[in-house]
Parts: C-alpha cells; sequence; structure tokens
C-alpha cells in the first residue's frame, strides 16, 4: 500500500516544487523561512487551512511584470480561500528578497556555469547579508558601476 | 463542473487549460485530481514494493515531468491518466532497479524510457480512464471547509471558489442574484467571496500560536 494519505501526499509533492522559482510552493516556503513559520503556523498566519496551503504551493506563481498580475493574485486567492492583499503582500515581499539575491546569485551561476536559480535559503542569506550592511556601504555599492557584473 | 465528467475528458480539459500556460490553477487541480489515483493503481499493481513511498515518489516524478514538458502529452493517443501512469510506473521501475530489491526486481520486465511513454498509442487503463470520476479531493477540502462555514449559500460559493471556477454566472446562480444587472453581479460575487475569506480567516486565526 501506499505510504501517504492523499493530502499528505500533495504536501510532499509541493514541497519537491519549492525550488522552483515559477511554482508558488517556491514562494511560501521563502516567505516562511524568512518569517520562522512552520507549515501549521503559516496556514494560520494567512487564515486558511493547511490543505488550502498545499493547493496554493501547487498552483503556478503569478507574474508580477503582467499586467494581469492583479487579476491572478485573485484567481489564487480565491482558490485558497485567503485574502488577496495578504497574498499580494506575501509575493510582494519574496519578488524584494530576489531582488536582494538575484545578483550575487547571477555571479556565482555563471562563475559555475549553471542556470540561475534561487533557493529560499540562499534569498534569505543573501537578504541577511545586505541587511548586515551599514548605510554607507549601501550607498558606495550604488555608486559602483554594473561593469563587476 | 459536471458530475458526468470522466477522467479521459477531464484530463483533456485540464491539459488544454496547460498547455498555454495562463492558468495558475490548473497545475494544482491536476495533482490533485491525478496524484491519488496514480498513487493508488501504482500501489495496487506493486503490492510488494518494499518502500511505499518509492510509489508516491514516481506518482509526483511523472506530474513533474509532465509540468515541465505538457506538450509530449498526445491526447489523440491515450487519456492524460494513462500517460502519467506510464511515466510514473517507468520511474517506480527504475528506481526498483536501482535499490536492487531482490523481491521487487522479480517485477521488473523492462525499463520504459520517457520516449516510450511519450509515444504512447497503448490504452493500459481504459476504464479508469472511462470511469466517471468523483473529484475526491475537492470533496475532501470542502469538509474542512465546512467546518468553518455554516451557511449553506456561502458553502456553494465556496465550493465554486475552490473549484477555481471563475465564471461570475455560475456564482450569480446559486446566489439567487441571475436577474440583477451583470456589473451588480459582479460586485456582489466578489462581496460574497470576500466575505467567505473574512469568516475564514476570523475563524483559524484565533488560534494562532504566534
Amino acid at each position: 500500500m501506499t505510504s501517504q494519505e492523499p493530502l499528505a501526499a500533495l504536501a510532499a509533492l509541493a514541497r519537491r516544487l519549492r525550488d522552483d522559482p515559477r511554482f508558488m510552493s517556491y514562494v511560501l516556503a521563502a516567505y516562511q523561512e524568512q518569517e520562522g513559520l512552520t507549515d501549521d503556523d503559516f496556514a494560520r498566519e494567512i487564515g486558511t487551512l493547511p490543505a488550502l496551503v498545499s493547493r496554493l504551493a501547487l498552483c503556478k506563481r503569478p507574474d508580477s511584470s503582467s499586467a494581469r498580475f492583479a487579476e491572478q493574485v485573485r484567481e489564487l486567492a480565491d482558490y485558497a480561500l485567503i485574502d488577496e492583499a495578504r497574498l499580494a503582500g506575501i509575493l510582494r515581499q519574496v519578488e524584494a528578497l530576489e531582488k536582494l539575491a538575484r545578483r550575487p546569485a547571477d555571479l556565482s551561476a555563471r562563475r559555475l556555469g549553471k542556470r540561475p536559480g534561487y533557493s529560499p535559503t540562499g534569498l534569505l542569506a543573501a537578504a541577511r547579508d545586505c541587511n548586515e550592511k551599514s548605510p554607507d556601504d549601501t550607498l558606495h555599492e550604488e555608486e559602483r558601476p554594473d561593469s563587476e557584473e | 463542473m459536471s458530475s458526468q465528467v470522466n477522467l479521459r475528458q477531464l484530463g483533456e480539459r485540464l491539459h488544454q487549460r496547460l498547455l498555454p500556460g495562463s492558468s495558475l490553477t490548473v497545475t494544482s487541480e491536476i495533482a490533485e485530481l491525478f496524484l491519488p489515483k496514480l498513487i493508488k493503481s501504482l500501489a495496487s499493481e506493486f503490492k510488494d514494493v518494499g518502500d511505499p513511498h518509492l510509489v508516491d515518489m514516481a506518482s509526483a516524478d511523472a506530474l513533474m515531468y509532465y509540468f515541465e514538458h505538457p506538450a509530449k502529452f498526445d491526447p489523440s493517443r491515450s487519456g492524460l491518466f494513462t500517460y502519467l501512469r506510464l511515466l510514473a510506473r517507468s520511474r517506480l521501475l527504475n528506481s526498483l532497479g536501482q535499490q536492487k530489491d531482490s523481491e521487487a526486481r522479480k517485477k521488473v520486465v523492462e525499463l520504459d524510457d520517457p520516449e516510450t511513454v511519450d509515444g504512447v498509442a497503448a490504452q493500459t487503463e481504459p476504464d479508469a480512464e472511462s470511469a466517471l470520476i468523483s473529484l475526491d479531493m475537492q470533496e475532501t477540502v470542502m469538509r474542512q471547509v465546512g467546518k468553518f462555514i455554516t451557511d449553506p449559500v456561502d458553502l456553494k460559493v465556496a465550493a465554486l471558489m475552490i473549484a477555481s471556477v471563475r465564471d461570475t454566472s455560475e456564482y450569480a446562480a446559486i446566489m439567487g442574484i441571475m436577474d440583477t444587472p451583470v456589473a451588480e453581479q459582479r460586485k456582489l460575487v466578489k462581496r460574497a467571496k470576500d466575505r467567505i475569506k473574512k469568516i475564514f480567516e476570523r475563524k483559524i486565526q484565533p488560534r494562532r500560536a504566534r
């Protein structure tokens, strides 16, 4: 017999998609890690059931540059019975982390000859690095030319 | 969604929604419909698998492969369930081969490669494909939702939301507002959806640990 109940099997599939930035699983994992939330904590935080979080995690991620972004967020929020503003906030927070992490991730990927990809852990490490820098460091970095890349 | 749809028809509809990449929920809907059925079907064929997680993993692998390469599935050659089952079976056989589990290996006849599976013409489970399906997972989720939402109309609206129904008229019919102008219907439906989310949130969040 199989090892898991259907809901657990879906949750396990969602966990396997955590490294794929095209899926909501990745977004939710990055957010949970940043906020230090377990799966159950996270479900309570956004006011829904763990089973509905798994459904959400198995969805594709909305494209924030798309003209349909708001509609896409609404579609996902309805599907998981969660507040769309809260979901949009999570998406924005994770996207901000990605922007912080992009440059080092791009560079290391290029050095290793790999396709750029960002694990939630990598995103958070990059975000922490940025947070630890002094305002002066940030200023100097902003002034630097992009030729480093 | 009609209850008279069979697995093959529903698989084809979901596949047509997956192909253009415009639906965000379709991967979840496909997983919810097919993953439990794949696991159940493979588990019944491979009863003697030493590690039952291998069946789950192989079924999940099949779905992930399909999400990555949806165009490789040809609906004119087989139903989606048959296709996914062949993919999952192939991966399971590979895992068993690698595991060198002597008991399980007795069942290994040959290892299908993905190309063979992609080109499948066989109908390995015609009964499964043509059977009228029940949306088991949606029903399971709705049972949980029903603990929090008691109003029968709200519950029906929640069921449509969970089924990823986007058409306002379906909500309007349930809410009895079909005679209302369309713009007003949209507003009322949006309000009903927001109310349901709020009810849900309020009932779940008081138990917050943080």
